[in-house]
C-alpha cells in the first residue's frame, strides 16, 4: 500500500499545489485593507476569519478542491485500460480504495487546511488587522474544511458509480450539498454534527462502492446503508433547491405587518406597513392620518421608542459570527476601531494606521496597553455580549461609553440583590444626536428613567409584570412625558398596556390596548406538498437530535405550546400519509425474486423516508435486464440460471455445425 | 491441481439490452497458449475483464487457478499477470519508477526477468515512461507483468498497434515466459500470423458465442477450401453442413467448409465439374471465412458491363 500512497501523492501533488496557491492568494485578497474605509466596502473586515468574504472562499473554495482533487484521482484513472492496470495487482480493493483516499484526503488538507492555518497565524500577529482575535474564529473555516472532505469523497463515490452522470452518479455530488447546507445551521454543535455525519456517509458509501467497484448488491450492510443515506441526502438537497426555485418562480405577496405606533404629538394610532412602507395609520377610533404637505409618511413621523425587556433571554450566537466573541462598535470618528471582547470584559480599541492594540476601556476608564489593569473589568460574566454599542449591563450597574470622550460612566448601579436585564437610550424627540441624553433601565419588576442632570424616575410598579414580554418607551417633545406600551408574553390571556407617566414619574393614564390580531394564512397547496416530501424517518431523526441537542433554538415537537405544537402536527399527518401510500407503491417491484429476503427491510425503510426513501429504493439497485422466457414468455431476469415462472434453464446457443470442438469438450 | 488453470461455466454478460457473451463455456489447459479470436466486438475483453474479476458476469462463472473469479485474493492476483490492451503505464514514472512501483506488489519479483526484457526492448532505465514509443511501452509493460513470473499470463491484444520488429519481440518474450512447463498463456489477437506462430490452443468468440475451442491443428484441419472447376454454367451448390462461404466466378467455385464429414466430401466430389482440387488454408483465411459473413458470392465480368 505505501507504493500506491507514494504513486497518489507524487501523481497529484501538482494539482494540491494549484489549489493551494489560488486558495491562499483568494484568502488573502479578502482580507486586504483600507484603513480610511472601515465603514464603507470593506466594513466586514474586522470579522477576519469569520467575514463574509473570507468565508466565501471557504464554503465555495473547499468543496471546489475537493471535488477537483477527488475527480483528478479518479476519472483520470477509469479509462478500461489503465484501471485495469491499476486493479490487477496483490492488493485488495480496500487497499486500494485507502490507498487512493489517504493521499487524496492528505492533499485536500495541504491545498485547504494549510492557507486556513497560516491565515489564522498571520491574523494572530499584532498590526496584521485592528481587530481582535480569538482562535475560536477559525471554527467556520475548519467546518468548511469538513464539508470540503465531503466532496472529496463524494467525487470518488461518483466516479466508481455506473450510470449516467445525470442521475445516479450525480447524486452523492449534491447530497455532499447537504454539509454545506449543515454548515450553516446556528449551533456549533448541530452543525458539527450534521458535517460530520455528511462526511461519515460519503466516505463510507465510497469505502463500500469500492468493494464492489460500484454495484449496490453485495455491499456489506453498513456501505448499503451509507449508500441510501447518500441518495436520500442528494435528493433532500434536489428538493431544497426545487423549493427554492418553485418560491422564486411563484407570485410573492409583499409582507404586510399591523403595530401599535405614536405620532409625535403622543397619540396612539395603529400603523399598517406593507413591503416596508407605510400603508395605513388609523387612529383607535377608526380615522385614517393622512400625511401633512407630503404623499407619504415616514420615520420622523413618529416617536421612536427603545425596546426592553425585563426577562433575561439567552444568547444564541451564530457560531460563523465573530459576535460570538467580540463585538465591533459602529464610531464614527476617532483614530481607533473599537471593540468589546467577551472575554477581556471590556472594550479594547485599535489604532486603524498601524492596526496595533491601542487601548483598554473599562469601569476604570481609558488606559493604555502599558498600564491595562487601570481599565478594569466589567462585573459581568464571561462570553456575554455587550448590551448595545455604548452601553454595556454589568452586576454592579449599567454603564454608557463615550468612545470619543474615552469615558465610561455608571448610569444605574442597582440596588442590593437586584439585576438589570436591559437598558437603552431614548431617542430624541428631534431625531438628532443632540440634545441631553436620557437612559431607560429595565429591572425584573420595573423600569427606572434616567433623565440627564435630573433625578431619576422610578415608574410605579405593574403588578403582572411578567405577563409582559417588551416594554416600548417613548419620550414626548420636550420630555413632557413618556409613554408605555407593555406587550404581553401571551397574547391570548394579556392584553397590550399603555401607560402615560409624567415628567416627574407620576401614572397620568393607564389603559388596555386590544391585542391587534395577525391574519392567519391556511396552508397553502405548496406547503402541504413539503410537509408531505419531508419524510417520517427525518422528522423523527431531528426530534431525536432536537432532544439530545437540549440547548438549542429550535424546540422539539413536545416541548412546542399546545397551539405550535398542533399546527406542526398537521405535517407530520402529511408525511404519514405520503410514507403510507409509497409503502403500497413499493410492493409492486417487490414482489420479484431478486428482492426475495429483503422485502420487510425495503419496506420499512420506503416507509420511514417516503418518496425520498422510494425514489432511494429505485436509484440504489442494480434492475437486471429481463428478456421473454423461451418456455413461457413471461419476462425473465437475466441474473437467474432458470426461469423464476417456469423454471426452464436457458437454451445454448445455437449451433449450425460449423462449431469446431475438441472431442473432449464437444 | 486441476488440469485446467481457466474454467467457465454458462458465461453470460449483458450490457443493457445487448448480450456481448453468451453462455461461454471455455476450458484451458495448464500449460498451453491458448489463442483467444474474435472479430471486434466479439466479446474477447469483457471475457478477459471478467475471467480477472474486474466485471461481474450477468450469469454464469468462472474459475481462475481453481479460484472462482469473483473471489480472487491477492494472492491469486500476484499468480496471474495480466497485460491489458494499449499497454498503459503511468508517463510521469521514469522505466526504473515503473519497475520499482510494480516490485513492491509482487514477492516474487524477478528483476532479472524484468532487466532482460527492457535490455531486450533495448529501453533505457532513465527514460520517461511518457516519452516511449509504443513498442517500447509494450517492452515495458511486458516486462512489468513477466517479472513477478506469474504462472498464468494473459495478454489482451498486445500486438495492437506495433510493427513487426516490436511484435517479433513481443512473441519471443511470451515464449521466454513458457520456458517452464507449467506456465500458460491466454492471448488475444487479430493478428493470426503471430497466434499461428506461438498457439497451440485456440477458440473464436463470435458475437458472444464460442464456435470453436480446439488445437491449432485441429481448426487448421477443420476448415478446408475447395477450388472446383467447371464450363458452362457450373453446377449447383450442395447442400452442405457446415459451409462457411461460397464464391463464384467464370469457370471456378471456391467453397470453404467446416467439419466436412466424408459424406459431405463425397457429394462434393460427386459434382459434375471438370476438376476438383483441396486449396491450403491459411489460419488467417480459415479464421476470416469462420468469423466473417456467410453464404454464396459471386464475381462475374458479365456483371460490369454496362458500368461505366
Amino acid at each position: 500500500m505505501k507504493s500506491l500512497f507514494w504513486k497518489e501523492w507524487r501523481e497529484n501533488l501538482r494539482w494540491a499545489l494549484i489549489g493551494l496557491v489560488v486558495i491562499s492568494a483568494a484568502m488573502a485578497y479578502t482580507l486586504r485593507t483600507d484603513p480610511n474605509d472601515y465603514y464603507g466596502s470593506n466594513r466586514e473586515i474586522w470579522q477576519g476569519l469569520q467575514s463574509g468574504q473570507f468565508l466565501m472562499v471557504t464554503v465555495f473554495g473547499f468543496p471546489v478542491i475537493g471535488l477537483a482533487l477527488g475527480f483528478l484521482q479518479i476519472l483520470t484513472e477509469l479509462r478500461r485500460d489503465q484501471w485495469a492496470f491499476l486493479i490487477h495487482r496483490p492488493v485488495t480493493r480496500n487497499e486500494i480504495f485507502w490507498g487512493k483516499a489517504i493521499p487524496g484526503s492528505l492533499l485536500y488538507l495541504v491545498a485547504t487546511g494549510l492557507p486556513l492555518l497560516a491565515t489564522a497565524w498571520w491574523l494572530s500577529q499584532p498590526g496584521h488587522l485592528a481587530a481582535p482575535f480569538d482562535i475560536r474564529q477559525i471554527l467556520p473555516g475548519a467546518v468548511d474544511l469538513l464539508v470540503g472532505l465531503g466532496f472529496y469523497f463524494a467525487a470518488l463515490l461518483s466516479g466508481i458509480l455506473p450510470g449516467p452522470w445525470y442521475g445516479r452518479r450525480a447524486l452523492p455530488l449534491v447530497g455532499a450539498c447537504f454539509g454545506t447546507a449543515a454548515a450553516k445551521l446556528p449551533e456549533f454543535p448541530l452543525a458539527i454534527e450534521g458535517v460530520t455525519l455528511t462526511v461519515l456517509v460519503l466516505l463510507l458509501a465510497a469505502w463500500a462502492a469500492y468493494q464492489r467497484f460500484g454495484l449496490f448488491r453485495g455491499q456489506p450492510w453498513w456501505g448499503k446503508a451509507a449508500a441510501l443515506l447518500s441518495c436520500l441526502f442528494g435528493l433532500s438537497v434536489l428538493s431544497g433547491w426545487f423549493w427554492v426555485g418553485w418560491n422564486i418562480v411563484q407570485p410573492t405577496k409583499p409582507y404586510t405587518s399591523t403595530n401599535y405606533g405614536f405620532l409625535k404629538s403622543g397619540e396612539v394610532v395603529v400603523i399598517t406597513s406593507q413591503a416596508n412602507w407605510y400603508k395605513s395609520v388609523v387612529t383607535l377610533d377608526g380615522k385614517e392620518v393622512q400625511p401633512v404637505n407630503k404623499a407619504s409618511f415616514d420615520w420622523q413621523d413618529f416617536l421612536n421608542g427603545a425596546y426592553l425587556s425585563i426577562r433575561d433571554y439567552p444568547n444564541y450566537d451564530y457560531y460563523r459570527s465573530p459576535r460570538s466573541y467580540f463585538d465591533f462598535m459602529y464610531v464614527y470618528g476617532g483614530p481607533y476601531s473599537w471593540f468589546y471582547v467577551q472575554k477581556e470584559k471590556r472594550y479594547v480599541a485599535y489604532d486603524r494606521i498601524n492596526k496595533l492594540l491601542s487601548g483598554y476601556m473599562g469601569p476604570g476608564g481609558f488606559a493604555t496597553p502599558a498600564d491595562e489593569t487601570k481599565a478594569g473589568h466589567f462585573d459581568k460574566p464571561e462570553n456575554t455580549r455587550a448590551w448595545s454599542d455604548s452601553i454595556i449591563i454589568a452586576n454592579n450597574g449599567a454603564y454608557v461609553a463615550n468612545f470619543m470622550a474615552q469615558t465610561v460612566k455608571n448610569i444605574y448601579p442597582p440596588a442590593p440583590g437586584e439585576t438589570i436585564t436591559s437598558a437603552s437610550q431614548l431617542y430624541p424627540d428631534n431625531g438628532s444626536s443632540e440634545g441631553p441624553k436620557n437612559y431607560v433601565v429595565a429591572t425584573p419588576k420595573n423600569l427606572v428613567l434616567l433623565p440627564e442632570g435630573k433625578p431619576s424616575l422610578q415608574i410605579p410598579e405593574v403588578p403582572n409584570i411578567r405577563d409582559y414580554q417588551l416594554i416600548q418607551v417613548y419620550q414626548l417633545p420636550g420630555g413632557a412625558k413618556y409613554i408605555l406600551l407593555y406587550s404581553p408574553q401571551n397574547p391570548k390571556k394579556t392584553q397590550n398596556l399603555l401607560r402615560e407617566i409624567s415628567s416627574n414619574g407620576v401614572v397620568i393614564s393607564q389603559r388596555e390596548l386590544p391585542n391587534i390580531k395577525e391574519e392567519k394564512a391556511g396552508i397553502s397547496f405548496t406547503a402541504w406538498t413539503r410537509g408531505a416530501l419531508d419524510p417520517l424517518g427525518a422528522r423523527l431523526w431531528g426530534q431525536a437530535l432536537l432532544g439530545v441537542n437540549g440547548n438549542t433554538m429550535s424546540k422539539p415537537l413536545w416541548r412546542l405550546a399546545p397551539e405550535t405544537r398542533a399546527y406542526q402536527l398537521k405535517f407530520w399527518y402529511a408525511s404519514l400519509a405520503a410514507s403510507i401510500v409509497c409503502f403500497v407503491l413499493v410492493q409492486i417491484p417487490l414482489r420479484r425474486i431478486q428482492f426475495s429476503g429483503q422485502r420487510i427491510r425495503w419496506s420499512i425503510f420506503v416507509f420511514l423516508f417516503g418518496v425520498g426513501g422510494l425514489l432511494t429504493f429505485y436509484i440504489v439497485q442494480n434492475w437486471p435486464r429481463r428478456v421473454a422466457c423461451a418456455s413461457c414468455q413471461k419476462k425473465r431476469s437475466t441474473e437467474r440460471e432458470t426461469c423464476e415462472h417456469c423454471g426452464s434453464s436457458w437454451p445454448a446457443p445455437t449451433r449450425d455445425g460449423t462449431e469446431i470442438f475438441e472431442e473432449s469438450q464437444a | 491441481m486441476s488440469e485446467y488453470v481457466i474454467e467457465t461455466q454458462g458465461l453470460t454478460r449483458y450490457f443493457g439490452r445487448h448480450c456481448v457473451v453468451n453462455e461461454l463455456n471455455l476450458r484451458v489447459s495448464r500449460g498451453s497458449i491458448f489463442g483467444f479470436l474474435g472479430r471486434n466486438g466479439a466479446g474477447k475483453s469483457t471475457t478477459i475483464r471478467m475471467l480477472l474479476g474486474m466485471i461481474e458476469p450477468t450469469r454464469g462463472s468462472a474459475r481462475m487457478l481453481g479460484r472462482d473469479s469473483r473471489e480472487l485474493t491477492p494472492d491469486d492476483r500476484a499468480r496471474i499477470g495480466y497485460l491489458p490492451e494499449g499497454h498503459h503505464v503511468y508517463g510521469w514514472m521514469t522505466v526504473e519508477e515503473c519497475g520499482k512501483f510494480q516490485s513492491e506488489f509482487y514477492p516474487k519479483w524477478n528483476d532479472e526477468v524484468f532487466r532482460a526484457v527492457l535490455s531486450h526492448f533495448r529501453l533505457d532505465m532513465k527514460n520517461k515512461a511518457g516519452n516511449l514509443s509504443r513498442g517500447q511501452r509494450a517492452g515495458l509493460c511486458l516486462a512489468l507483468v513477466l517479472a513477478p513470473e506469474p504462472e498464468l499470463l494473459i495478454l489482451d491484444d498486445p500486438a495492437l498497434g506495433l510493427d513487426p520488429v516490436a511484435r517479433r519481440s513481443l512473441i519471443q518474450s511470451m515464449l521466454y515466459v513458457t520456458r517452464r512447463a507449467d506456465r500458460t498463456i491466454l492471448f488475444s489477437s487479430h493478428l493470426l500470423s503471430d497466434v499461428e506462430r506461438v498457439a497451440d490452443e485456440i477458440c473464436v468468440l463470435d458475437r458472444g458465442v464460442l464456435r470453436a475451442s480446439c488445437h491449432l491443428d485441429t481448426f487448421r484441419r477443420q476448415v478446408r477450401q475447395f477450388l472446383l472447376r467447371y464450363d458452362g454454367e457450373g453446377p449447383a451448390l450442395p447442400d452442405l453442413p457446415g459451409l462457411l462461404e461460397s464464391f463464384r466466378t467464370e469457370g471456378e467455385l471456391s467453397i470453404i467448409v467446416a467439419n466436412l464429414d466424408s459424406d459431405g466430401e463425397a457429394r462434393l466430389r460427386a459434382l459434375p465439374v471438370r476438376s476438383i482440387e483441396e486449396v491450403p488454408l491459411s489460419l488467417e483465411d480459415a479464421f476470416v471465412s469462420y468469423v466473417g459473413e456467410r453464404g454464396e458470392k459471386s464475381f462475374f465480368t458479365k456483371d460490369l458491363e454496362g458500368v461505366k
